[in-house]
């Protein structure tokens, strides 16, 4: 059977993110390894390529979120494979992703901006860094951008699933 | 066009619009900044020694460019949908027009960032190479991720276009 243009696009899709998310776990035992080694071996930090804990735990931070959207994603391109991407499990699936974005954002924010100045005595000036949250958003480079940008492109598959149903009933 | 609402489509077209305008002013100003800093001989912030050089500028250009550039797309494709033009063949270029902006620049960071890396060592040799290009990789990962799932969703478009044309047949 000839694929069609989409589907030959999700299978492609499906086999990179899997060899993706393969190595990006691959990478991700050896930093969590390292980092392991680096307080074991109780030489400064930034001997390591790290200023102090919060850095480091800003760092294993930053390295779970490709994992988690790349199983996130990969989940997804495996369903559409097997069905219509008009479904409300797919459409749970692509709205996750777009929260996962957000609440990495936020959460971000929290941890590591409001959260160290208690531990470590730092000033990090929320407010200042609140501006970057904000930034994130003006700069499409933010998570917060891209989280919003994919729920609002859910929003759109309801009305594709609205229409299969009518195609559903009309057959 | 009922189940996304017409408010919250025109709402994002106004976010659309002041994110347009907010990444222009502050993209001239950032660039301002740049050409002035180069022109005056600024040494780059915690690198010892090293100038701003045009291949600075070029990084921050491509950063308001491919900004500018998907915003707009966003802006068109949030207009046709609220002219009830949802899987429509030209939003589905537009999306995968979205997408390869941000594959390109995801590209030509890596090219700029090896040219920065290279002419940082040159000046300071102490740097240590294979970090900065690790935490240099890992936002562009993060660009060629946004550009695959954005590609994703214009594939589950085309998918909702032939649904829509198969409907319209049937009708």
């Amino acid at each position: 059977m000839k694929q069609t243009s989409h589907r030959r696009i999700i299978y492609w899709a499906y086999r990179l993110v899997s060899v993706w998310l393969f190595f990006q776990l691959l990478y991700l035992v050896w930093r969590v390894f390292t980092l392991v080694h680096a307080a074991n071996s109780r030489a400064p930090f930034f001997e390591h390529g790290q200023s102090n804990r919060w850095e480091t735990a800003n760092s294993l931070f930053h390295l779970l979120l490709p994992v988690v959207i790349l199983s996130l994603l990969q989940d997804l391109l495996g369903s559409l494979r097997k069905q219509t991407a008009f479904d409300p499990g797919i459409i749970r699936k692509v709205r996750w992703i777009g929260f996962v974005y957000l609440g990495y954002a936020l959460l971000e924010y929290v941890v590591f901006t409001i959260v160290p100045p208690w531990f470590t005595g730092q000033q990090r000036y929320p407010l200042v860094y609140g501006s970057s949250l904000l930034m994130g958003l003006l700069n499409l480079s933010g998570e917060l951008f891209f989280g919003l940008l994919i729920l609002a492109l859910a929003g759109v598959f309801r009305y594709g699933l609205r229409l299969r149903r009518e195609s559903e009933l009309t057959i | 066009m009922l189940l996304l609402g017409h408010r919250f489509i025109r709402w994002a077209c106004f976010l659309a619009l002041f994110l347009i305008v907010v990444q222009l002013l502050l993209g001239i100003e950032w660039l301002w900044g740049d050409i002035q800093r180069y022109r005056t001989g600024d040494a780059l912030d915690a690198i010892r020694g090293y100038r701003y050089s045009i291949w600075e500028i070029l990084r921050d250009f491509s950063v308001v460019l491919s900004g500018i550039l998907v915003l707009l797309l966003l802006l068109r494709i949030f207009i046709s949908f609220k002219n009830d033009r949802i899987f429509d063949a030209v939003n589905i270029r537009r999306l995968r027009s979205v997408g390869w902006i941000y594959l390109g620049y995801a590209a030509v960071r890596i090219i700029l960032l090896v040219i920065i890396i290279t002419c940082v060592v040159r000046v300071s040799g102490t740097l240590p190479l294979l970090h900065r290009l690790a935490y240099g990789l890992a936002p562009v990962s993060g660009y060629v991720l946004y550009g695959l799932i954005v590609w994703v969703v214009a594939a589950v478009f085309r998918e909702g276009l032939q649904l829509q044309e198969d409907q319209e047949l049937t009708v």
